[in-house]
């Protein structure tokens, strides 16, 4: 259970806003303040501080014994160059998309200008035949093109005024030459030259910008991401139209090579935090990313934790919220969701309407959410420890009404609450699958009829009913899906401790996971802080201040720029006073 | 490796316990709880144990297994049992309950205890002591000394309104508040006045109602109150409290009416409210009824005057008219002072006859004004060697009361009535 | 040992203040009625003025030596051998600490919750708990107290608000209680009662530097003075002197006795999770100290390997006294009322030492 030497540092880090103390610390470099410090006194955007950063994550990274992505990869891959003869570089193709037998590889073999001999390949499917017939073979097969080819060879000719696709990338391996087909691109050999020229013509099918489907809301907006990760990408910088925001690829699993989107802005995010992410992701070797929960796993601090640590959030608002607080976006291709860096327990209970609606009304919302909390992870606990060992607590009346119940049942509380807990799981999984519209209302029928049925044929006590229906209502208010689960395990463990020790028990079980709690960190950043370790007092925790005096970004982020808008940032008010005081004042 | 075993370790000691059972675990319906308890004198130097508690046949159990049964029935009056045993000890007699009741009684939900005025008179001291040192009673239980036997008491104890029993116990317990003619006393109260060098406990007092009006002898009139069982009335429930029983430590020495109730609770600054019928002072036939309750708390000075102890108490009341049964306009200010003073006299008397008899004849100090005493002592021996229990009967105790009539209820000024002729109805 | 981590002043605040205040829920509240009677509620700030003072030379202490925890001191003003005697006597006393707390908890809280569950498999789980903390460290033991602080605060002034209804301050007559030279007496031996501060002296280099200490230090006592002190006028003005000295736990029996209504009573099971957390926490404290300084002494420097010795060795303790009365009248009147002689002693013979001495540290150091 040794801890990662990054994540020592980073305690440090939040507390000490000296940057000599920090630079005191060995490796606490990586994520100290005084990097992200000298970034905005030099005023050049982060920039020495990202520098510093790099050279520290070096040190990180052959600390845990990578000696870089890259390279790793190149270990297994080799990479060729291009061949001059376009044969030999026919078959080396045909040979890596085993040609005949694979029928996705479309080769089209051309002969052009003066007959040179050339080929494309593309994937079909993945690439938009319009685009290749009209930009690339329409034009590559004009004749009266080649008529003067201005001093150039025919290459750079081709590459510089013949294709006409958007974009246009020349290859001088096989390597980079079939990645970018497989993202959908086509790409042009010509004999003679050992280069490829990559063509962009992806063009295949996703599915439109929907409605969130987990974290819907009244007001606000309702776009949620959708599986491209380019339209992903361009949602948020839709919503965040900075030239500061920067996105960053990285291309991560052997088998899928799958596209991974680093996103953050760059003169608010903390460079070393940023280092951090990249470091981490760069230092993945594995054969397969299906989607942004698996590269949670692969990234987070603490997998064995049961809370967790990474936000994965699929509306882009919410992403954007977050990246200008200083936080960094991990976008996957193919998953409509955002994961984010760093969080703490607050922002898992915060969601994006909190800001559209009023502060009064955001400041309703999180207590109730708070209340959710409490009731998702601990009123069955409760309740079997009140029945069972704090009887004396209950009014008398209720424990009349309630002894009264359960006289017919023949199992002991436990048995009943772990029952009825079992079969609202099992309502819930099967919810999920039962195909189409009727699903919802099984769910909703099976769970009344069942409970119904189950007090009428005296197998839990009517009490039960309402504390496990309040129970669920409770996890389904909890905004993070993830938090959520973690309550539902919890709760297990809440009821398990009450059934055997009461209170005692629930409160011995309770101060363990609350240590758990205040162990885990995200990203460095302890996961409860603002709380523990007490930092600055926050005005978006519980309480929801008026937007207006949000004045400062959260700093367990630790962003460059920590003001969020100026001491007055309503000016009218200021025009306002005048006003009053021009036409309230007895000289005019 | 130390992170395994220690993880093998805790994982051992967690299941092992929890293969050994839940020692303390309880489930609701495998006990029964008892709202009542009753002592009294049993035979042999016995001592007879009543206990009342709520079956458990109420709407979930009994509907589903009876089907219509009809609900009309008088199943209100019995979904209550009474037991009783006689054995040496209180707590005892709980357990031996148990060689017959099929669930374990608990006291967890004991409303009031209730001794019988016989076996209070003895000496209840261990009782209570005891009462206090078992966790499962609740200290803000009520303590009640019955007339006659408590066993009677509790049988006679049904709850007619409602099918539930400690709702009718605890609310009958509350009526303290709108009557004053019994005073509110917990269970923690008398245990600390029982052991407390300022002042004596008290406890409700209560009784058993035959409901007989012929051979009732009750004289209402002045402010002679009732004691509990003769007041005239006929009703469902039997039992009824008024006034209270004053306590030697563990000993009853005597009793409060329910009137002199009303004065101690005046004078506690407990007073919250209660009607008053004061005789008008022209017509001796007709009434004036009050509503009196508390203004302000009581001021209590206590000090020494040539080396006598001296208490000073001014009791702070107002009154609101509810019904003037003369034709008399009292609502004008000159009468309105003159009828303030015809009730503070009449209250202050009351006042004044209930200290008397608090030194004179129960020689107790019920109302704490120990308390106000021990000020003008430095240490608690001193304190305690004064001795202020035994010296409370030569205390002078100056009583003043503060009455303001404040209101007039709904009329602000009555309508003087034209004279008829004489078999005019009024 | 694993390094401290490191704290903020809140965290260290609540740290002190938490298992200084935890006293309030058990035993401590009868035994200083019993002995100081009406007087109690002002002996204890006598106790907690006395300890600002002892505070203060453990402060002048630490000035000396920047950059130095208590137990390095020792060592270097009292020498090796004797220095790390010192700190082992005081982690033997740690464990004592641990487990009589622990005890102390688990006998109320089968006279109260669990009668029938056996003493060690109670002793065992709170343990299993402490280890459990304890294997995070020092720093997740100071967020911890950060989390808890507010809300068991919050408790403790809900059961008093509660019962607001109850207060008859006449109660506190006569004033003097048993005469000042008693009261007086107590309060001074008393103020070992409030020695917890000491336990974050060991690790004040989680702390940015001995000023955060001082503040931390003074406001924890101060409150723990405060709450002391109303917690007792509180509860003297309620049960008064002879009643309020007969109770184990009078917090917690006036939380039994609140009456709010007929539907709010009998609440002190919801009290009892703040009472369970803050003595777990408590007893952690002590637990993990102890561990601390062993490791300080013999220059260990993880200290997983001995989580469970030195659990064992409190269990040890706490399984050890016989009875509740043993427990209460050997163990914790020797905590409460002389283990000054171990605590401040020990620190201000030190500093004496070092004045004799002249032993300085290291500005450099710092």
């Amino acid at each position: 259970m040794g801890k990662k030497a990054s994540s020592k540092s980073i305690f440090s880090w939040l507390i000490y806003k000296d940057p000599s103390t920090s630079a005191n610390n060995a490796d606490g470099a990586a994520y100290s303040g005084g990097g992200g410090k000298t970034g905005r006194d030099s005023g050049s955007g982060g920039k020495t501080g990202r520098d510093k950063a790099d050279s520290a994550k070096a040190n990180h990274v052959n600390k845990a014994g990578y000696s870089s992505g890259e390279t790793t990869k190149q270990s297994k891959y080799k990479k060729t160059k291009a061949y001059h003869q376009l044969g030999k570089n026919l078959s080396y193709i045909e040979n890596a998309f085993n040609h005949p037998d694979n029928k996705d590889i479309v080769i089209r073999r051309l002969c052009i200008g003066d007959g040179v001999n050339a080929f494309i390949f593309y994937l079909d499917g993945m690439s938009d035949r319009n685009t290749i017939n009209q930009s690339i073979l329409r034009p590559l097969l004009d004749k009266s093109k080649y008529n003067d080819l201005g001093g150039k060879n025919l290459f750079d000719y081709i590459y510089d005024s013949v294709i006409e696709t958007h974009q246009i990338e020349k290859a001088d391996t096989h390597e980079k030459a079939i990645n970018d087909v497989l993202t959908g691109n086509t790409a042009l050999c010509i004999d003679g030259y050992p280069n490829y020229i990559l063509c962009e013509t992806k063009g295949f099918d996703k599915r439109n910008v929907d409605k969130p489907q987990v974290e819907g809301v009244v007001k606000g907006p309702q776009e949620a991401y959708n599986e491209n990760l380019r339209t992903n990408i361009t949602l948020v910088r839709r919503i965040l139209k900075n030239k500061e925001l920067t996105t960053e690829f990285f291309k991560l699993g052997e088998r899928n090579n799958e596209q991974i989107a680093v996103l953050y802005l760059k003169d608010l995010a903390n460079p070393s935090l940023v280092a951090e992410v990249k470091r981490r992701i760069r230092g993945l070797v594995t054969d397969l990313i299906m989607s942004d929960g698996v590269l949670e796993h692969f990234i987070e601090d603490n997998p064995n934790s049961i809370f967790p640590t990474i936000i994965s959030t699929e509306r882009p608002d919410r992403t954007v919220a977050h990246l200008t607080d200083g936080k960094v976006a991990i976008l996957a291709d193919g998953s409509p969701f955002a994961l984010i860096v760093p969080v703490t327990v607050f922002d898992f209970l915060n969601t994006p309407e909190d800001t559209t609606l009023r502060w009064q009304f955001g400041t309703f919302l999180r207590f109730v959410r708070l209340f959710a909390v409490f009731v998702a992870s601990l009123l069955p606990g409760l309740y079997v420890a009140l029945t069972t060992f704090h009887r004396e607590m209950i009014p008398t009346d209720l424990l009349i009404a309630i002894a009264q119940a359960k006289e017919n049942v023949p199992f002991p509380t436990l048995a009943e609450v772990i029952l009825m807990e079992l079969s609202f799981e099992l309502i819930r999984e099967a919810g999920i699958r039962i195909p189409g519209i009727i699903g919802n209302t099984i769910g909703i029928i099976g769970a009344l009829i069942l409970g119904q049925a189950a007090v009428q044929a005296d197998l839990v006590s009517p009490v039960l009913i309402i504390i496990v229906a309040f129970t669920g209502l409770g996890n389904f208010a909890i905004p993070d899906f993830n938090l959520a689960f973690s309550m539902r395990i919890m709760r297990m463990i809440y009821i398990f401790s009450g059934a055997f020790l009461g209170f005692f028990g629930i409160s011995l079980a309770l101060i363990i996971m609350l240590t758990f709690g205040v162990s885990q960190e995200s990203f460095g950043v302890p996961l409860f802080s603002q709380l523990a370790p007490t930092t600055r007092k926050s005005s978006d925790l519980l309480v929801r201040l008026p937007i207006w005096k949000q004045e400062l970004r959260p700093d367990y982020a630790d962003p460059l720029d920590e003001r969020r808008q100026p001491e007055i940032s309503r000016k009218w008010i200021l025009s306002n006073r005048y006003r009053s005081n021009k036409t309230g004042g007895n000289q005019k | 490796m130390p992170e395994k075993i220690l993880a093998l370790v805790l994982m051992s000691v967690i299941s092992a316990s929890l293969l050994a059972g839940c020692f303390d675990a309880r489930e609701i319906d495998d006990e029964v709880y008892a709202i009542s308890v009753g002592v009294d004198k049993g035979s042999e130097g016995r001592l007879r144990l009543t206990i009342q508690y709520p079956t458990y046949t109420g709407p979930g159990g009994a509907d589903s297994a009876g089907g219509a049964s009809g609900n009309e029935n008088k199943k209100a009056q019995s979904n209550s049992l009474v037991h009783t045993i006689e054995a040496p000890t209180m707590l005892e007699a709980i357990d031996m309950l148990n060689t017959s009741i099929s669930r374990r009684v608990s006291l967890m939900h004991a409303k009031w205890v209730i001794f019988s005025e016989e076996y209070a008179r003895e000496d209840i001291a261990g009782h209570i002591a005891g009462l206090e040192r078992y966790n499962e009673t609740r200290p803000s239980m009520s303590i009640v000394v019955v007339r006659g036997s408590a066993e009677e008491f509790i049988e006679a104890n049904e709850s007619s309104i409602g099918g539930s029993l400690s709702k009718s116990i605890e609310l009958l317990l509350t009526q303290s508040k709108f009557t004053s003619l019994f005073p509110m006393v917990e269970f923690m109260d008398f245990h600390t006045a029982m052991i407390s060098s300022y002042k004596c406990p008290i406890a409700l007092y209560g009784g058993i109602n035959d409901f007989d009006f012929e051979n009732n002898t009750t004289k209402l009139d002045g402010r002679k109150g009732i004691i509990p069982g003769e007041t005239p009335r006929s009703s469902v429930s039997k039992r009824e409290l008024s006034g209270m029983a004053v306590f030697h430590t563990g000993r009853m020495i005597g009793y409060l009416d329910a009137y002199e109730t009303a004065a101690y609770l005046m004078i506690k600054g407990k007073y919250r409210s209660g009607m008053m019928s004061v005789p008008d002072k022209s017509f001796s036939d007709k009434n004036i009824i009050f509503d009196v309750h508390k203004s302000r708390p009581t001021k209590i000075k206590a000090y020494f005057k040539d080396g006598k102890p001296v208490i000073d108490v001014t009791v702070g009341l107002e009154a609101e008219i509810y019904a003037i049964q003369s034709d008399v306009k009292y609502e004008k200010l000159e009468l309105t002072y003159e009828l303030e003073d015809q009730i503070k006299s009449f209250l202050l008397d009351s006042i004044k006859h209930t200290i008397k008899k608090s030194q004179k004849e129960l020689e107790a100090d019920i109302f704490g004004f120990g308390e106000n005493m021990a000020g003008n002592f430095f240490t608690i021996e001193e304190w305690e060697a004064f001795n202020w229990l035994s010296q409370y009967p030569d205390v002078i105790i100056n009583p003043s009361l503060n009455l303001k009539i404040r209101r007039t209820g709904t009329i602000f000024q009555s309508y003087e009535k034209i004279d008829r002729k004489e078999g005019d109805k009024d | 040992m694993n390094s401290e981590g490191k704290i903020g002043v809140f965290e260290a605040i609540s740290f002190v203040s938490v298992i200084t205040v935890n006293k309030i829920f058990f035993t401590s509240v009868g035994s200083i009625i019993s002995q100081t009677g009406t007087a109690a509620w002002y002996t204890t700030l006598i106790s907690c003025v006395v300890t600002v003072v002892v505070f203060m030379l453990v402060y002048m202490l630490l000035k000396r030596f920047p950059g130095k925890d208590l137990a390095a001191i020792f060592e270097i003003v009292a020498g090796r051998f004797i220095g790390k005697l010192l700190i082992l006597a005081i982690s033997a006393y740690c464990v004592f600490n641990a487990g009589s707390t622990l005890r102390e908890f688990v006998e109320m809280i089968k006279v109260y919750n669990l009668p029938y569950t056996p003493t060690s498999l109670i002793i065992s789980l709170f343990l299993v708990a402490s280890l459990i903390i304890s294997r995070y460290g020092f720093q997740a033991i100071a967020r911890l107290c950060a989390i808890c602080f507010i809300p068991s605060m919050a408790g403790l002034v809900f059961i008093l608000l509660l019962s607001a209804n109850r207060f008859n301050f006449n109660l506190l007559n006569p004033i003097g209680g048993h005469g000042l030279e008693k009261t007086i007496m107590f309060g001074l031996s008393r103020s070992s009662a409030y020695n917890e501060f000491l336990l974050l002296a060991f690790t004040v280099n989680a702390l940015e530097g001995h000023r955060d200490y001082k503040k931390a230090a003074l406001t924890s006592i101060l409150i723990s003075g405060v709450v002391f002190s109303i917690s007792l006028l509180c509860y003297l003005s309620i049960y008064g002197y002879t009643s309020g000295s007969e109770s184990i736990s009078g917090v917690f029996e006036l939380s039994r006795s609140i009456y709010f209504n007929r539907y709010v009573q009998r609440l002190e099971s919801v009290f009892l999770f703040i009472w369970v957390i803050s003595s777990v926490i408590t007893t952690t404290a002590s637990y993990y100290i102890s561990m601390l300084l062993y490791c300080k002494t013999f220059r260990i420097k993880d200290h997983l390997p001995i989580l469970l010795p030195f659990a064992i060795l409190v269990y040890i303790v706490a399984i050890l006294p016989q009875s509740m009365q043993e427990v209460t009248q050997k163990n914790i009147t020797f905590l409460r009322q002389y283990s000054l002689y171990i605590m401040y002693l020990i620190p201000a013979a030190i500093l004496l030492l070092a004045f004799i001495t002249r032993k300085k540290g290291d500005i450099a150091d710092a």
